[in-house]
This record gives structure tokens, sequence and C-alpha cells, in this order.
């Protein structure tokens, strides 16, 4: 028997080495079937050093990556950098175009609205300011060649901004309706009550003072103010502020109350300058609001002479607008309040 | 000594082989590190010891490579021994070209090898009609990938042999 494996040891060895995987594949080849114990034995048997090897070609690859392959990294940071910074005034350019957007869409939109008055569009190109960072008053970049005259009223999508006072060639300066010299005459919207805006000249904040003497209604905060259009200066309708508070003093005979202005004065970059109404009424106005049309006069005391329409602008019934001085209004402002 | 130094580096190259390839994103193909062991092995050694050493390597790679069916790899280890103990009586292989074209000609053999004994002994391979159609497309692709290695495992087992034994001659160089 010996001898017989020995003689024919390749042979069997061979038909052995052949038969057992045919065995093992037939067993294993079945399906369905259970895993086995040479299969749970061959998984644990692998599967460690595989999974430490992977550990070590990872942390390898790690290392490489993180500590050593950095020959581009420097150069790539640089790139990164510039490209970030140009990015981020790809960002600012954008904000900014965008915000700009957002203005000249509300100057549309009021010009839209109130097509009964002619109005003169205008940068902002400079800015007075006080110790405090308030804007005092603002200079234009439209002047006596685009029709300006002083006097007239300034606005924005907004409301209102306040009046040309100084004007000189493709210039024009502002006062703003916070300013203390700036006198508005108002009424609050859908309340019967009139009375006058006043500006503070505050060197801290926006604010001005609603000067009134009957109260026909309770006044609320929020309660809407816009021109009344009885100072022949302002066409009516437009919005001048919201009542800030309601802790009312008492001066002589007139009651006082804190307005806030309804324009973000300190944001201001684009303007409308009235140069004239024309007899159309007004769309999407404030509702209540009447339109006194005629209201607005030129060559009143106290103000610049009417500037002439230009060609082919409005009709029969433009006019200019002018300072007429109403009981509310003086046609000059006596008080001097610097910021 | 020798047999289980040649079946300890087949089993370390087996293991490294398949995280290295995954990071080097290159593992769609992964090159039968067990046939070219087995070719080696079928060159140097006597039959008995290769056919025992190949039982050995082909129920390794049986466990490494997911989804196999045991008894699979073996068969085809031990097949490959036999062909290239055989072929060492009538060839003489030399070079790192002539690893390279063994390698790349047995593995396209055994290619079609695994074909037939699975589509014999497997029962579910023809499930999903997937299992032929993957091992006929990646026949070629698998074997150009091997080819390679058969010059890399040839050199490094030959240095091991050198190591190991006082064996003068190369199958390689």
């Amino acid at each position: 028997m010996r001898e017989f494996f020995l003689r024919h040891r390749k042979s069997l060895t061979t038909v052995l080495g052949i038969a057992l995987p045919l065995f093992l594949l037939y067993v294993h080849g079945r399906s369905p079937r259970k895993t086995t114990i040479i299969e749970k034995a061959l998984i644990g048997v692998t599967a460690p050093v595989q999974g430490a090897a992977a550990r070590v070609l990872s942390g390898i690859s790690d290392l490489w990556n993180g500590y050593i392959a950095l020959v581009d990294v420097a150069e790539e940071n640089t790139a990164l950098r510039a490209e970030r910074q140009r990015l981020e005034a790809d960002s600012a350019r954008l904000a900014t175009a965008l915000a700009e957007n957002d203005r000249l869409r509300a100057e549309l939109e009021f010009k839209r609205k109130r097509r009964d008055i002619r109005t003169v569009s205008a940068h902002i190109i400079g800015k007075d300011l006080s110790p405090y960072g308030r804007i005092l008053r603002v200079a234009l970049d439209a002047g006596a060649q685009s029709d300006i005259a002083e006097g007239m009223p300034v606005v924005n999508g907004l409301g209102l901004v306040g009046r040309v006072v100084r004007v000189s060639g493709e210039y024009a300066e502002v006062m703003l309706a916070v300013d203390a010299r700036s006198v508005v005459n108002v009424r609050v919207l859908d309340k019967g009550v009139t009375g006058t805006v006043t500006g503070t000249s505050s060197p801290y904040n926006y604010v001005a003072r609603m000067s009134y003497l009957h109260r026909a209604e309770p006044l609320e905060v929020g309660d809407l103010l816009v021109t009344s259009g009885h100072d022949k200066v302002f066409p009516p309708g437009l919005y001048v502020g919201t009542i800030r508070s309601l802790e009312e003093r008492q001066r002589e005979v007139e009651y006082e109350l804190q307005v806030t202005p309804s324009v973000n004065l300190a944001g201001l970059e684009e303007v409308q300058i009235v140069i004239g109404v024309v007899d159309e009424p007004a769309m999407g106005s404030p509702s209540g609001l009447r339109l006194e049309a005629d209201a607005i006069v030129p060559g009143a005391p106290g103000t610049t002479p009417a500037p002439t329409p230009p060609a082919g602008a409005p009709g029969p019934g433009a006019r200019p607008p002018g300072a007429q001085p109403s009981p509310a209004s003086p046609p000059t402002p006596q008080r001097r309040g610097g910021p | 000594m020798r047999g289980l130094a040649l079946v300890l580096t087949t089993f370390l190259l087996m293991a490294l082989l398949s995280p290295l390839l995954h990071d080097a994103d290159i593992a769609r193909y992964v090159p039968d590190i067990a046939l070219v062991a087995c070719l080696y092995i079928g060159l140097t050694t006597s039959l008995e010891k290769a056919i025992a050493l190949a039982l050995v390597i082909g129920l390794l790679e049986d466990g490494f490579t997911t989804g196999q069916t045991v008894g699979l790899g073996m068969e085809i280890a031990v097949l490959s021994v036999l062909a290239s103990h055989r072929l060492s009586r009538r060839l003489v292989l030399r070079g790192p070209v002539g690893a390279m074209f063994l390698a790349f000609s047995t593995s396209l053999a055994t290619s079609l090898v695994e074909l037939v004994l699975s589509l014999v002994f497997v029962r579910n391979f023809t499930e999903g009609a997937s299992g032929p159609l993957v091992v006929l497309q990646s026949m070629l692709p698998q074997a150009l990938v091997t080819a390679p290695f058969g010059a890399i495992v040839f050199w490094l087992f030959d240095r091991l042999d050198a190591l190991t034994s006082r064996k003068n001659e190369s199958v390689f160089m």
C-alpha cells in the first residue's frame, strides 16, 4: 500500500489537488445555503489582515498627501486667495448693483404713481456730515442747467427728502427735512389732524417733530404723515414720516410729537427733484389723498423764480413748484439749528 | 521554509493590493497575484509541493475575493501550477517580457476556466444573466493588468528565493 502511494505519488497528488477544489466548489456552489465553516474561517483570516492593510495604506496616503506631497499647495493657496478676493469683489459689486436696482425700481415706481409731478433725477455727489456721522445736507449733480431752482422739493421713492436751498451751475444743495430750518405742512393720513413737521437738527439721529393745535382723532404710533400741500411748497400726498412717540409736550398753544422720517437719509444715493406739477391724477397715491394740483404756484415770496419747463415736457397744466408761504410755514426759516 | 515564505508573501501582496489600488483609484480590475504566484511556484517547485502550495494560495484567494465561491480559486490555482509545471519542462522562461507574456496568456485562459467552472458548479451564476458577461468583459483588461505584475512578482519571488535558499537558477534573469 505504501509502495503504491509512493509510486503514484504525483498522480495521486494531482488527482487530489484537482478533486478537492471541485468538491468544495460543488458544496459552496449550491444555492441557497448557509455560510460554511470554511468560509467563516477564511473571513476570519483575511478580513483582519485586509483591514489592517487598508488602515496602514490609508495612513501612508494621508501622510503623503497631507505632509509630504505639498509641492503645489503654496501656489494653489495663492491662486485660491486671489480667486477669493476676486469673488468677494464680485459679490460686493453685485450687492451694490442689487441695492441700486432696488432704489431705482422704487424711484421708477414713484414716478409711475405720481404722474402729476414732473421730476428731474439726480445723484448724491456729496454729503456734509456732523461729527457723529449724521448727514446735514447733500449735494446733487443737477443744477440750473436742469431747470433746478431754489425751494424745489426733493423726494425719493420713500417720501420727502428735503428741498433745494442752493443752485450753482450743474450742482445743487439740499436741506434735509430733518434740518431745524425745514418746515413742512403735513396731515395725518386718514385722520383729520393737520400740523407742521419741523426738523430738529439732532446731531445723533434723524428725527423731526410735528406741531399741531387740535387733535380731531386720537393719534397712534406709526401713523403716516403726508404733505398737505397747504404750504404751496410741497405737492400734497408725499410721505414725510411716521409718528415715533406719543409723548407729546405742550409748547404754548401747540402740541408736539416726535416724527421718524420715512426716507432713510443715511442711505441716500439717488433723488428726484420736483420741478413742476401737471393736472393729471396720481396713480396709487395714499388712500384718502386728494391731490391739489393747483395748490403750487411759482414765484411766491421766499422762493426762487419759477423755472422754465423744458421743451417737450408737460402740457398746459404743468406748473413749477414754488414756496408760497402759508400760515403754518413761514417763508424764511428763522431757527438756526446747527447739528 | 521557502514554501511558507512564498505563501506569506503572496498573502501580504493580496492583502495590500486591493486597498492600494483603491487608493490609487484604479480598483476596477485587480491583478491576479495568486495566479502569478502559482505560475512561479509551478515553474520552480516540485509537483507535489507546488500543488499543496497552490491549494493554500487558492484558498486564500477565495477568502480575499468577495463573492467568489470557495474552491474556484483553488481549482484555478492548481490548474495554473500544473500548466506551468508542464511548461517548465518544455520552455525556458527568461526575462520580464517572458514573465509578462506568461501571466497575460494564463490570465486569459484562467478567465475561461473560471467561466466554465462557474457555469457548471455555481447555481446562481447565471441569475440576472450578468455573471458570464462580467467574466467575458473583464477577461482582457484583467489579463492586461495582471501582465506587468507577472514581471514584478517573479522578480520579487526570485529575490525571496535567493534569501531563503541557495538557489542559483532564476526564472527571471
